[in-house]
């Protein structure tokens, strides 16, 4: 996927630079992005360290094990009923900091549960269970949107909250279409793991 | 009401308090078990940077080409069709790539058309319920050298489409 996305954006961009006349532009944008993304990786290596490591300690301290409990009746609808210890733990670990809006934390915490699922997985091809954890992931459910909050109030608005009850429900719309449409194509394709 | 955003600056610190907390009282060695987890997260983070130089280049060269403002040309009397309004064109099409660009043009939107607009709370609606695409889809499959990703991009997009559709619908008639 990375290597298409990839080549599609560039050839995109290319023959629009060309319409547009912004061709020196890109060539410009393209240095200043590599910085971009070193820049993006060393802010996220000490969320990565601090929350792999935060997770680990709960984990061994069995804090963890609680918070898969409450959460495990409700992965089981999404995921289906094979989910291994490992698999309930980091899932609600990462559920709960999206929920809470940890974003930084969100982040590492995911990428142990995506880890747990394809540990043993050496061909390369995403199971069924990451693929519903990637797409869950790109219309996350938040309980208190608070950047959004304080962007308006910022500028001025006469009630900041009253877009939040809305938001919820948008969000739960959404992730039932996500659930839903991550089955369906689950089933079309058959699960060639 | 702004009693609940008192509580979302508490949920951090109280995190760290409860870490504080799992320190004291763990009998099992807490320092190992961190040092362990954290040298993990180091390392995947190593893994990351390939793969996100290869999409920050490409969104980049998105944003620089002009590409983005030729997706708001050609898709404005689509969504003018459906019932969009105008102002938060770019909100749309900026969405699947990029949060910060997001951010900055719902600030601007804001600034323009005040907070309390139609548009404005759609944009909001949108921003609160989904997030980026591409960078979120490389992320999570990169940091398991996943290789063939199937339908998660089609799905994805699928999912987005849909959003816009609710966020419209419950900003045109219950806002």
């Amino acid at each position: 996927m990375l290597g298409k996305t990839f080549s599609f954006m560039i050839v995109v961009s290319f023959f629009s630079a060309l319409l547009t006349g912004r061709v020196y532009e890109m060539g410009i944008g393209f240095a200043s992005s590599l910085s971009d993304a070193v820049n993006l990786c060393i802010s996220l290596l000490g969320m990565m360290c601090f929350w792999s490591g935060f997770m680990n300690v709960l984990r061994e301290s069995g804090a963890l094990n609680l918070l898969s409990k409450a959460f495990k009746p409700f992965l089981r609808i999404i995921y289906g009923k094979d989910l291994t210890n490992e698999n309930l733990q980091t899932l609600s670990a990462s559920v709960s900091a999206n929920f809470l809006g940890l974003g930084n934390a969100a982040l590492p915490l995911g990428i142990k549960a995506v880890n747990s699922f394809e540990k043993n997985n050496k061909t390369g091809v995403a199971s069924d269970n990451t693929i519903m954890f990637a797409v869950l992931n790109t219309v996350p459910f938040q309980l208190i949107p608070s950047t959004l909050i304080a962007l308006r109030t910022n500028y001025g608005s006469e009630n900041p909250f009253d877009v939040v009850p809305y938001i919820w429900l948008c969000s739960v719309l959404i992730n039932v279409f996500a659930v839903i449409v991550c089955k369906m194509m689950s089933l079309k394709r058959g699960s060639k793991r | 009401m702004t009693f609940f955003l008192g509580i979302t600056k508490y949920i951090m610190p109280l995190l760290l308090l409860l870490f504080a907390f799992v320190f004291i009282f763990s009998k099992n060695n807490p320092i190992d078990s961190f040092i362990k987890g954290a040298k993990e997260g180091a390392l995947c983070c190593y893994n990351l940077l390939p793969s996100l130089l290869l999409i920050m280049c490409g969104v980049s060269a998105l944003f620089s080409s002009g590409a983005v403002d030729l997706a708001c040309d050609a898709l404005s009397p689509v969504l003018d069709f459906l019932g969009v309004p105008q102002e938060m064109l770019s909100t749309i099409v900026l969405r699947p790539f990029s949060g910060s660009a997001v951010t900055a043009v719902a600030d601007k939107m804001f600034n323009q058309y005040g907070a309390d607009s139609d548009a404005s709370k759609i944009a909001c609606l949108l921003m609160g319920s989904t997030d980026t695409i591409i960078y979120t889809l490389s992320m999570y499959f990169s940091a398991v050298n996943i290789k063939r990703t199937r339908y998660a991009l089609p799905a994805s997009l699928l999912v987005f489409i849909f959003s816009v559709f609710v966020c419209v619908t419950v900003g045109n008639h219950m806002l």
